[in-house]
């Protein structure tokens, strides 16, 4: 991670990482100061910090949690053995690009299901089925 | 159009951004062929007809069909004009403005009875005659028009709108002028058209490749037409357009650089003789396009006022932040659906490189890019659709 963004800004103890980058999607895009904080046996969350996200009139932002942290993958599209620079951080990116996109057209080219219908077949992770129950419910990835 | 998109330079993805907008006024390949297809066989029956009466004569295209700028009209149910010089080899000696019209109307009429594809319709105007195609989204305005015998071969001469005066006009030139404004680019595309296709440079047609120059030309014309959309008889004529464009134009440099510098030079090619505005007809210099401006010099400032708006919002596309600020920028000066449908192509654009696993990221700023080492991993954008968030 320190390779690729070495001006990243990076918080780490025990449990949890918390990382702070400036990403610019496209060279057209603005830029946007994110948060990605990862905890043991969880997915990686990610906040946008600035600018704040817009809505279109009379319509929601697609592929948002409620808590306002971004929806990036299904349950089984991420495991603690992938590298968030390599999944996340570009998901990231590309989420930022459709946003923009999004509100320009209104329409979400970057693929995925809004509104979200519950996954079937997917099975949640070992390593974070506990937390996940913990959670009891409140959030899913996205 | 991908090796744009997945650029890190802002100048090629705003000349994708642009190019794409720009590209939705084209006549569609289909249109086009038909309507060339009907020019075709019109031009030989005409041909083979004429040599039977007194003199000969040639049909041939002039105006932005010529020039390849051809702009799809701002209202859906406006037809493209394809212009045609019907020209009769006959002096003007030995005939009349109101013969000459009569003797070209005869021809189209036996034409038409032929029972030609499209089944044209002849209807007569004021000073040309149109071939109608019902439900066709195109018509033929044919000129009637004889040789200029002082600017042989190609000079010719029209009536003007009341028949009384003859007009000298030489649209063939006038193409090549315009032509070589921009052959070195044309050159390049036809030859990259024909790698790509694997085809003889030759073989490639001119109308299937568009120049910088000509994108531009579209972009001022569809510009105009917005401006001039409640008040069409004070829009400056497109050879003014198209002359100044081509005469501002230095031979280089990416779209959006070309528009934003063309759009600032325009109105420096415009030249004063005696107080009267002057654009020359570069193959033809006693010949004022600007003529008209004498008698209505209210359209000559609502040019100047039109210039300086397309100067201001040109300039703005280029300076906003964000594709959202960009495609709104680019709908108020060529129209919402085109900027929405750039939008689209690049949305969808990203995710087919990504599904193919062309799409790469960037250190440093994580800006998406071509592939380097790592390529996005694909994954589904989803969420909680219990309280979704945003308004």
């Amino acid at each position: 991670m320190r390779a690729l963004f070495p001006s990243a800004r990076a918080d780490l103890s025990p449990k949890r990482l918390i990382w702070r980058e400036t990403i610019t999607p496209t060279p057209l895009s603005r830029c946007y100061p994110v948060r990605i904080t990862y905890r043991i046996g969880r997915f990686p969350d990610v906040r946008v910090l600035g600018p704040a996200l817009e809505g279109r009139p009379g319509e929601s932002i697609p592929h948002l949690f409620s808590n306002g942290t971004l929806c990036l993958h299904l349950e089984n599209e991420w495991s603690s053995d992938m590298l968030v620079v390599h999944t996340t951080v570009p998901w990231t990116s590309e989420w930022l690009l459709n946003y923009e996109i999004w509100l320009a057209t209104g329409t979400w080219y970057g693929g995925g299901e809004w509104p979200p219908r519950r996954q079937a077949n997917s099975t949640p992770l070992p390593n974070i089925a506990r937390s996940r129950r913990r959670r009891a419910n409140r959030r899913r990835p996205g | 159009m991908q090796d744009n998109l997945l650029t890190t330079d802002r100048n090629q993805q705003l000349d994708d951004l642009l190019g794409t907008s720009i590209a939705e006024f084209d006549i569609p390949d289909a249109v086009y062929a038909r309507a060339i297809a009907r020019y075709d066989h019109l031009a030989h029956w005409l041909a083979g007809y004429w040599p039977d009466s007194r003199a000969g004569g040639e049909v041939y295209t002039q105006g932005s069909v010529r020039l390849g700028t051809m702009t799809r009209p701002i209202n859906p149910r406006d037809e493209y004009d394809l212009d045609l010089v019907c020209r009769r080899d006959l002096l003007d000696t030995s005939t009349t403005k109101q013969g000459l019209k009569a003797d070209v109307g005869l021809g189209l009429a036996e034409y038409v009875t032929t029972g030609p594809d499209g089944a044209p319709k002849r209807h007569e105007g004021n000073r040309c005659w149109t071939l109608e195609y019902p439900g066709e989204p195109f018509h033929m305005d044919v000129l009637p028009a004889l040789p200029d015998i002082e600017a042989m071969p190609n000079g010719i001469l029209l009536t003007d709108r009341d028949l009384r005066e003859w007009q000298r006009s030489n649209p063939v030139d006038y193409a090549t002028w315009f032509r070589g404004r921009m052959v070195a680019e044309l050159t390049t595309l036809r030859e990259a058209s024909a790698v790509a296709k694997r085809m003889d440079v030759e073989d490639v047609p001119e109308w299937q490749v568009k120049t910088t120059l000509q994108r531009t030309v579209q972009a001022l014309k569809r510009h105009r037409d917005l401006y001039f959309a409640d008040a069409p008889k004070d829009r400056p004529p497109s050879i003014i357009v198209t002359t100044l464009a081509a005469m501002a134009y230095r031979g280089d440099g990416s779209l959006f650089e070309v528009l934003v510098d063309i759009v600032e030079d325009m109105p420096s090619f415009i030249e004063q003789c005696d107080g009267i505005l002057w654009i020359p007809n570069p193959v033809q210099p006693r010949e004022n396009f600007a003529d008209r401006w004498r008698n209505h010099p209210d359209r000559a400032q609502r040019f100047f006022d039109w210039i300086e708006r397309a100067q201001h919002d040109f300039a703005a596309i280029g300076e906003e932040r964000g594709l959202d600020r960009i495609v709104t920028k680019l709908g108020e000066s060529f129209g919402e659906d085109p900027a929405r449908r750039a939008g689209e192509r690049f949305g969808t654009g990203i995710k087919d490189a990504r599904d193919r696993g062309l799409l790469g990221i960037s250190g440093g700023s994580g800006m998406l890019g071509a592939v380097q080492s790592r390529p996005v991993p694909r994954h589904t954008f989803h969420g909680d659709a219990a309280r979704p968030r945003g308004s």
